[in-house]
């Protein structure tokens, strides 16, 4: 918590519900799933209990209140929402200050259930086999007790394990669970859960003082963006098949803080400060030239979560983190296409 | 062991010397204090004492109590929760809370959760209003509250009893007992509040989980006369408490908190002729446990230790007229889970000089300290004060002022910034008092321009550090009356504050997020024979809570009222009864953070 400004928010702010007014679908090949299964939700980190998400339809409408609109007697989620994964059908919404996972239909945001459980400071999931794995920091004053929650989505009943090392971002691939063991510049390894078999976790070792803080599977690697205080941030590329490294490449020294690492298409996107950079999946150098740079006002907000999407850039900023926060939309030219005002601390986008 | 070696040696004494009760002299009383500079050097700036009789009118929490007797507003987290006070637009860091006239904010965080100050400790409670750097260091900017303790000489063996019982299974409890004749002096008071503080919200199935807290006190004051030029003081307090911190879902983590806090004063005062001359040797260590999970024994802590040696001389230079020199040297050694153990030396100058001329009156001080943690500014004060006749008097005070980097600040492992420099503070006030015959009324007009606050932000690598970034203005007005009048056995008092104030961060000029534009409070007491009735008030305007000022992201605005009755059976007994929140108005000080709704208390004084 002390890493987190600790202003409380209100709960309910003004609904600014936009309707849609789209009369032009002609033609339905399906049954729809819901309101929301054509956009995407951008998550508020804010502290209070802030509307968990702003939706953004793919018009460009925005939504904000979307769990308070579709819920309106259900108990607001806990302070600092963490992350929002999905599942086929459901979105899970893990909340640090709340200790819960709150579960939602992904596209209608109906209230499924809430998980109190087993949950000790959490911070990241992932889906593996109708189970959930969310990492936790447990005691924040040592890695030793992290842990993941295991969250049988059939009757959310819950399990852990412990990592013993920093438990931070998570990915499910190739069958396997995929953590990265990095926080704040510490930690420096990637550990791998094989749900058939608990008991016989690895470790990844990426090198002295190369803190993984973004990871992303494709394609039969595991892509982990590791920054370094002291020397070049790295791309790691982690073969699946035996979890062994394949390779790495160097990023431009010049390049001091590289964060967020997401893949679209063969293209491997990272930021660093208000900049984005790129290179192909196959190539073995980095230019540091950057694909486009924003201009941010935020002294410290800036760039605080970061994706890829069809040759789009979404990019979010938490301002000073203690009032709205704003997203954009950029083509990978740089061209501004949609400005998005959000609630508190804007950390990440999900895609249905 | 360390617990209990303070103990010892603060009880020993006592236990000695109270064997040496004997006859009561009836000598003129002289009751002086520790904290002189609060006396001769404010008089151009506003001071409000709070006696004894309003401290007890009040809980045993200075939140409570400073929220429903001055124009201070508290940012509170929920009852009995951590407290953090703004006066006149500054931030609890700049808030100074001075006892016995040495500074004990807090050396890991530099302020005081007023939350942890047990008023039925202090004999007197005193606002100062406005800077005060010279007189009392780091953090006197916005104000300072000053808790002082009498020691009296000839003065009869005397105790008083207080117990107050209240909703919530709350107990408030002290015990005080003190005895001078024309040599020797002691005093000793114990407290001890409790509460389970487990209250219902209103308009809500909730009640307010994990809130439980306990606090015990211990204050002493020993007095001895050497002859008649010189006399020996000793002052110790120590405070023990632990609060649960209340959840605002129940699903969160409880958490709590443990204070554990000494401070030790002793001063030797020589009256030479025109010399005044005052050594004083000061011992304070203070330490906090945080329990992040009370499911675990886990723990985060830090501790501090600081000696302070001070000497002040005055000289009576004319009549009516006074100059001082002070030496203070201030060593303090702390450490903490997330501090590697790191010492400090500050030793400061200081000259002060004040002078009556008829109805006029000036007095100027400055200050230097000298230390190789920071890069420490010349502080000083200038203030006249002139005098119309009995019913108006106008005064004007100028002021430098700082606030300095703390140990988070500093030595925060891997956060912490080593080239901090100190907040400071310009600022000017004009006051105008109107004496009538059964009252007074003030207006004080104020402006502070605060540069270099020390603020925590990420760095690019989102870890969060202290930089010195913003400059603020804060600006405003604060009134108070006061009115007493006394015919036939009826006696009516009435006391309003009000204060208006502006507090821009000059980046955006944007209010600061928990600074009200409004605050006021009230009091008022009847008396006739033996009842008393009286009535508190208190109204704190709206406050935003984001930095952008989004109008609906606010605290909503609240005045919450109490009413109390008193009866004295006999002389030395007084029974009461208080209904608070009146009217079972369902506020919040901070954005979800629910306040009582209406609850009683009974209380007992029994003086003998």
């Amino acid at each position: 918590m002390k890493h987190l400004f600790k202003f409380s928010i209100y709960s309910f702010a003004l609904a600014l519900l936009v309707t849609s007014c789209s009369d032009d679908d002609d033609f339905t090949p399906s049954e729809p799933l819901g309101d929301y299964e054509n956009g995407y939700f951008i998550l508020h980190e804010g502290g209070g209990l802030i509307t968990p998400v702003t939706y953004v339809d793919e018009d460009g409408t925005v939504e904000q209140n979307v769990f308070e609109n579709v819920n309106p007697t259900a108990d607001p989620i806990g302070a600092f929402k963490q992350d929002l994964f999905f599942d086929d059908t459901r979105a899970f919404i893990v909340s640090g200050g709340g200790q819960t996972v709150t579960v939602l239909n992904r596209y209608t945001f109906e209230f499924i259930a809430t998980v109190t459980t087993d949950l000790i400071n959490p911070r990241y999931g992932a889906v593996y086999n109708n189970k959930a794995y969310v990492t936790n920091s447990g005691d924040f004053g040592t890695s030793t007790d992290d842990f993941v929650t295991i969250i049988d989505l059939t009757d959310y009943s819950t399990t852990t394990i412990v990592i013993g090392k920093i438990a931070e971002r998570i990915e499910a691939a190739n069958g396997k669970l995929y953590i990265a063991n990095g926080s704040f510049g510490s930690g420096n390894s990637v550990t791998v859960l094989d749900p058939s078999n608990l008991g016989s976790m690895t470790t990844i070792d990426l090198g002295m003082g190369n803190s993984p803080n973004s990871l992303e599977a494709d394609d039969g690697f595991l892509y982990v963006l590791s920054g370094n205080s002291t020397s070049n941030g790295k791309v790691f590329k982690i073969n699946l098949s035996d979890d062994a490294i394949d390779s790495s490449i160097d990023l431009p020294a010049t390049l001091t803080s590289p964060r967020h690492l997401d893949i679209d298409g063969n293209t491997i996107y990272f930021t660093n400060s208000t900049s984005v950079y790129s290179f192909a999946t196959g190539s073995t150098a980095v230019s540091d030239v950057p694909v486009m740079t924003y201009v941010s006002t935020s002294q410290f907000g800036s760039m605080y979560g970061f994706s890829a999407r069809n040759n789009v850039l979404y990019i979010a900023d938490a301002g000073d983190f203690a009032s709205a926060g704003t997203a954009y939309e950029y083509d990978t030219s740089g061209n501004l296409l949609n400005t998005i005002t959000t609630d508190v601390a804007p950390n990440s986008f999900h895609f249905n | 062991m360390k617990h209990i070696f303070i103990l010892f040696f603060l009880i020993s004494p006592f236990v000695v010397v109270s064997q040496t009760l004997d006859s009561i002299q009836n000598l003129d009383e002289v009751v002086l204090r520790a904290d002189r500079l609060l006396k001769t050097f404010s008089k151009t700036q506003t001071t409000q004492v709070l006696s004894d009789s309003i401290i007890k009118r009040n809980t045993s929490s200075l939140t409570q109590l400073l929220n429903f007797n001055s124009p201070v507003y508290f940012k509170e987290n929920g009852l009995g929760m951590v407290s953090s006070p703004s006066f006149r637009g500054t931030t609890a860091q700049q808030t100074a809370v001075i006892w016995n006239g040495i500074n004990i904010n807090s050396q890991f965080n530099g302020q005081t959760d007023f939350s942890t100050i047990n008023t039925r400790n202090f004999d007197e409670i005193t606002i100062r209003h406005g800077g005060g750097s010279v007189l009392y260091g780091s953090g006197a900017i916005g104000g300072s509250i000053h808790l002082s303790d009498k020691v009296d000489f000839n003065m009869p063996f005397e105790n008083n009893l207080f117990a107050g019982f209240g909703s919530f299974n709350t107990q408030d409890l002290s015990y005080g007992t003190r005895y001078a004749d024309d040599k020797f002096s002691v005093g000793f008071t114990v407290t001890y509040t409790h509460s389970d503080n487990d209250y219902d919200y209103l308009d809500s199935d909730r009640k307010n989980l994990n809130g439980q807290f306990y606090n015990v006190g211990l204050s002493t004051t020993l007095g001895y006369k050497i002859d008649q030029k010189n006399i020996l003081r000793y002052y110790n307090h120590v405070f023990d408490g632990e609060r649960h911190f209340s959840l605002i879902l129940p699903t969160e983590i409880r958490t709590k908190y443990r204070d554990f806090n000494t401070r030790q004063l002793l001063e030797w005062e020589g009256r030479y002729g025109k010399f005044l001359s005052v050594l004083r040797a000061a011992y304070l260590t203070e330490s906090y446990k945080y329990f992040g999970n009370i499911e675990n024994d886990n723990f985060t802590f830090a501790e501090a230790e600081t000696f302070i040696g001070n000497y002040q001389l005055s000289y009576k230079w004319a009549d009516n007229a006074k100059a001082m020199a002070v030496a203070d040297i201030n060593y303090t050694n702390g450490e903490g889970s997330s501090i590697v153990e790191a010492s400090r030396t500050i030793s400061a100058f200081s000259v002060l000089l004040n002078q009556r001329i008829k109805s006029f009156y000036y007095e100027a001080t400055v200050r230097k300290e000298v230390t190789n943690t920071y890069e420490s500014p010349l502080l000083f004060s200038l203030g006249v004060k002139q005098q119309f006749g009995d019913f108006y008097t106008v005064n004007v005070n100028g002021s430098k002022n700082f606030r300095i980097p703390t140990y988070n600040d500093l030595y925060w492992a891997n956060a912490g910034n080593p080239n901090l420099s100190p907040e400071t503070s310009h600022q000017i006030e004009l006051g105008n008092q109107f004496n009538f015959k059964n009252g007074l009324f003030s207006l004080t007009g104020f402006y502070y321009d605060i540069e270099n606050m020390i603020r925590w932000v990420p760095n690019t690598s989102g870890v969060w550090r202290p930089i010195n970034t913003d400059n603020v203005v804060s600006y405003g007005l604060e009134s108070r009356l006061q009115y007493s009048r006394q015919f036939k056995g009826h006696q009516l008092q009435l006391n309003a504050n009000y204060a208006y104030t502006i507090s821009e961060n000059q980046f955006d000029n944007k209010q600061l997020i928990y600074v009200p534009y409004h605050k006021g409070s009230g009091s008022f007491n009847y008396a006739y024979n033996k009842l008393s009735v009286y009535w508190q008030t208190a109204y704190v305007g709206e406050v935003f809570i984001q930095s952008d000022n989004d109008p609906n992201r606010v605290v909503a605005p609240f005045w919450v009222h109490n009413l109390g009755l008193e009866y004295k059976p006999l002389d030395q007994c007084t029974l009461g009864f208080r209904i608070q929140n009146l009217f079972n108005k369902n506020y919040q000080s901070v954005a979800n953070r629910y306040m009582p709704g209406i609850n009683y208390n009974i209380y007992l004084t029994f003086n003998f």
